[in-house]
């Protein structure tokens, strides 16, 4: 308890709080600008830790990943280009609410859903720690298969009405993920002699590419920013009553994110996808998602925040990073001569629970900052669109351009814009594409490794139990509409 | 009209701060390119010392930011502005195992304001025929850093099988004739030869399983035991190793490391087995030999300083000051022993 009141005493001193506040604030711009991510505003940060005191350090950074993580609902809900690669499935019904002139209510939902999470993963943070970090080593290939497989099966639900095009969409993705370096063999595919796509596209250009340049083609083509949507002024925040509604829609997905979070590799879109399909599958009105519908927006929130505790906890527990903002902070972490492990909970616990308390109060701070700025955010949707949109375009380009400070990337965001004008002119959906992307490499490395351990043997996915349990509820998955099928065929003949 | 300024003003907030961010990470990345050149050859022709350098170094990191070789050249780049008063812009151009860096260094001026901090990849790129550019097209300013390639099992499978030292594990793997699957990078990363390198001294048939997250993934399955062993970088195990889920029984060096002592080395156990990714300093070939001198000296300077030693250890990797000519002979050995392997 000492400790405790120790690490408050901390986190609430005047060297510590407010560069707490400013790395939510900071992590919330980051993140709200696509291309600006977490992990890079967390990278930009870690030098900056080296003067400070290593607690104070990283609970700042431990701000910027709540924030950033946060942030990229802004730009997802007010002008459909998620900020993060997390918050694409927020686009889905974010976009279409802000287009009813409800952006408030939208980043309303965000804000809250968004603490929700990060609150339920700070308290399995805390309390579970160390329980659940071993849930880490229980993953090896084989069950990052099976995660993906089962990921794959389920693309088909977020294709929209067309499950053809979503299909042929997400077959897009899995071709594009393959160009570059073999990520096992190292043999190039597709790279025609050209050094930079090496390492094949990366993955944000082709994200702000398809979500972000196609947004703005389309708004030119078809001259819709000339149409201003008129945001409700008024009392735009969600009431207590909406709010509560999602509870367990919340909850759920906060506690899926965390779970996801945990395992090292997966991340937040694959945590957001899952949870947005578990709420739209089990939804008693799965035909509003897409349409606005808050438990959409709500699911994928809760669950990329969750990430974010989930994370954490294999970082401080075990010296593995969960995902790539924290293994960038691993590093904030040596650059102190701290080694994170089992006995760092011996050897600083001081730390520990300054980065409980600093992660507990970073979310409050972002819930702050969310539902004292709704309004605000909302009201850049009051710029007339054609001097907003070049503006974001800018910023986009810029985005695409710091990810590793390369023109080809630069490249990557007009020609994927283009793709994906395309793709939109014709009704192919774009997330079934960038699910493609982001589980096929998941997928592909784990079965290649997995079936070099089992020296070709396909058996060996059926005897370990949890990719066998992915395995068959994806099997599950890919059957039950056939058989749907046949059941109807067959009960119409009688 | 009071709202519309506000939001106005919001967005131009928002882009201000932005390009601030931008500015910094990416901005640079041109400075130190051109113009330079006539300069500093202009000066060491006139008189014996060269004038250099009079602006900012740029300085290529081909890695992500906020990962070892990041972290690593960061702090060799701050120690030098520290001792010599110069000033760095430390650029990161990840992608290809180092090729995106290497092949943009091929194109920059040979005025000594660009360098690059590279690793082994150098050297392994050509001999896998991904790449058509080695070390020799470079010139090697300084070696400061190696990272040794260490081999762990994990630790309740070698407990069963009463494996306590590296010779029981070669034993063991003689008997056993491909059962042990031993995790590492991707085929022609470090790694991966380096364990070749390994099987192939030792006469041991393992079962090699490449891991696309490289040595840091592959010392988690290592950890989880879906496979027994694992080769990877001295600093990538540390976590683990700590942890007491792994255990380190070779190293691939030839002396034991400070904070593994009690794991054997691959010549005490009678094999001829050096293996670690090795890290130097290049500069765009034909670079003046007067400015090379001077940068040289600052970085040798710089690495053997206490602080960087001190930094190096505690992160489970090993200080390494040597010039360029040493660092340039270590990369003719490693080729030799890549293309026996590759």
């Amino acid at each position: 308890m000492d400790m405790f009141v120790n690490a408050l005493m901390q986190v609430f001193s005047l060297s510590s709080l407010p560069l707490l506040i400013g790395g939510v604030g900071l992590g919330i711009i980051f993140g709200a600008i696509p291309g600006l991510t977490a992990t890079m505003a967390v990278a930009l940060l870690v030098p900056f830790t080296y003067v400070m005191q290593p607690a104070q350090g990283i609970v700042a950074l431990v701000g910027v990943y709540v924030g950033g993580v946060y942030g990229g609902s802004i730009s997802a809900c007010l002008v459909n280009i998620p900020g993060t690669p997390a918050s694409m499935l927020t686009t889905i019904d974010g976009y279409p609410m802000g287009q009813r002139g409800e952006a408030g209510k939208a980043i309303g939902y965000a804000t809250v859903s968004s603490f929700v999470g990060g609150i339920m993963s700070g308290v399995i943070l805390i309390i579970f720690a160390g329980q659940v970090a071993k849930v880490a080593y229980q993953f090896g290939p084989a069950e990052y298969f099976g995660i993906a497989f089962f990921g794959l099966t389920l693309i088909c639900a977020v294709s929209g009405e067309n499950l053809i095009k979503g299909l042929i969409a997400a077959v897009v993705g899995l071709m594009i993920e393959c160009v570059g370096m073999d990520p096992v063999t190292s043999v190039t595919r597709y790279v025609f002699g050209y050094t930079p796509l090496l390492s094949g596209f990366e993955f944000i250009p082709v994200m702000i590419g398809l979500f972000g340049m196609r947004e703005f083609f389309l708004q030119i083509s078809t001259g819709r920013y000339r149409f201003q949507v008129e945001q409700r002024v008024g009392k735009i925040l969600p009431t207590i009553g909406e709010l509560l509604k999602q509870k367990w829609v919340m909850l759920r997905s906060g506690l899926i994110g965390t779970l996801i979070g945990i395992l090292p590799g997966a991340g937040g879109p694959i945590a957001s996808f899952l949870s947005y399909e578990l709420s739209r599958s089990t939804s008693s009105h799965p035909e509003t998602f897409g349409t606005g519908e808050p438990a959409g927006l709500c699911s994928s929130e809760a669950a990329n925040n969750g990430v974010t505790g989930g994370a954490i906890i294999p970082m401080l527990t075990l010296g593995i990073p969960g995902d790539a903002v924290t293994a960038v902070m691993l590093g904030a972490f040596m650059v102190h001569n701290i080694n994170p492990g089992p006995n760092l909970f011996t050897s600083s616990p001081d730390l520990i629970y300054a980065i409980y308390v600093g992660f507990i109060v970073a979310n409050v701070l972002m819930l702050l900052y969310g539902l004292l700025g709704a309004k605000l955010f909302a009201k850049i949707l009051n710029v007339p669109m054609g001097t907003l949109l070049p503006g974001v375009a800018v910023l986009t380009l810029i985005g695409g351009y710091a990810i590793r400070n390369s023109l080809l990337d630069l490249r990557v965001v007009v020609i994927f814009g283009v793709l994906g004008y395309i793709m939109a002119c014709f009704d192919f959906p774009i997330v079934p594409m960038v699910l493609g992307l982001v589980l096929g490499s998941l997928c592909e490395s784990n079965l290649r490794s997995a079936l070099t351990i089992s020296k070709g043997s396909w058996l060996y996915f059926v005897e370990r139990p949890i990719s066998l349990v992915f395995v068959v509820l994806g099997l599950v998955m890919l059957v039950s509409p056939i058989l749907r099928q046949v059941m109807k065929s067959r009960t119409k003949e009688k | 009209m009071k709202k519309k300024f506000l939001a106005l003003a919001l967005a131009g907030a928002m882009t201000l701060s932005l390009t601030a961010c931008g500015g910094g990470n990416g901005g640079n990345a041109s400075t130190g390119g051109n113009g330079g050149g006539n300069a500093s050859t202009g000066s060491s022709a006139a008189s014996g010392g060269v004038n250099f350098p009079t602006k900012s170094i740029t300085m290529i990191i081909p890695y992500d930011a906020g990962g070892g070789s990041d972290l690593i050249n960061r702090r060799a780049c701050s120690i030098v502005e520290q001792q010599t008063g110069w000033s760095f812009t430390c650029t990161n151009m990840p992608g290809g195992s180092g090729a995106t860096g290497y092949t943009e260094l091929l194109n920059r001026d040979n005025d000594g304001y660009t360098l690059l901090g590279c690793t082994s990849t150098i050297v392994s790129m050509k001999q896998m025929g991904i790449l058509d550019i080695d070390h020799n097209d470079f010139d090697v300013v300084a070696g400061f850093n190696q990272e040794i390639c260490v081999l762990v099992a994990n630790t309740n499978w070698a407990e069963k099988n009463n494996i306590n030292t590296l010779s029981d594990f070669i034993d063991y793997s003689k008997a056993n004739p491909g059962s042990i699957a031993i995790g590492t990078s991707a085929v022609g990363g470090i790694w991966n030869l380096d364990l070749l390198n390994a099987a192939s001294k030792t006469g041991c048939e393992w079962n090699v399983v490449p891991n696309a997250g490289g040595g840091a993934r592959a010392v988690i399955d290592c950890a989880g035991g879906s496979v027994q062993a694992c080769a990877a970088g001295a600093f990538e195990v540390f976590g683990q190793v700590e942890a007491g889920s792994v255990k380190v029984l070779g190293v691939m060096t030839d002396e034991r490391l400070p904070f593994y002592p009690d794991a054997e080395t691959f010549q005490e156990a009678g094999f001829d087995v050096i293996g670690a990714t090795t890290r130097s300093i290049l500069a765009p070939k034909g670079t003046d030999p007067e400015i090379l001198t001077v940068l040289e000296k600052a970085f040798m300077d710089a690495t053997s300083s206490q602080e960087f030693i001190d930094f190096c250890e505690n992160q489970g990797t090993s200080p390494w000051s040597v010039s360029g000519q040493e660092a340039f002979e270590t990369y003719n050995m490693e080729m030799d022993i890549y293309a026996s392997v590759a």
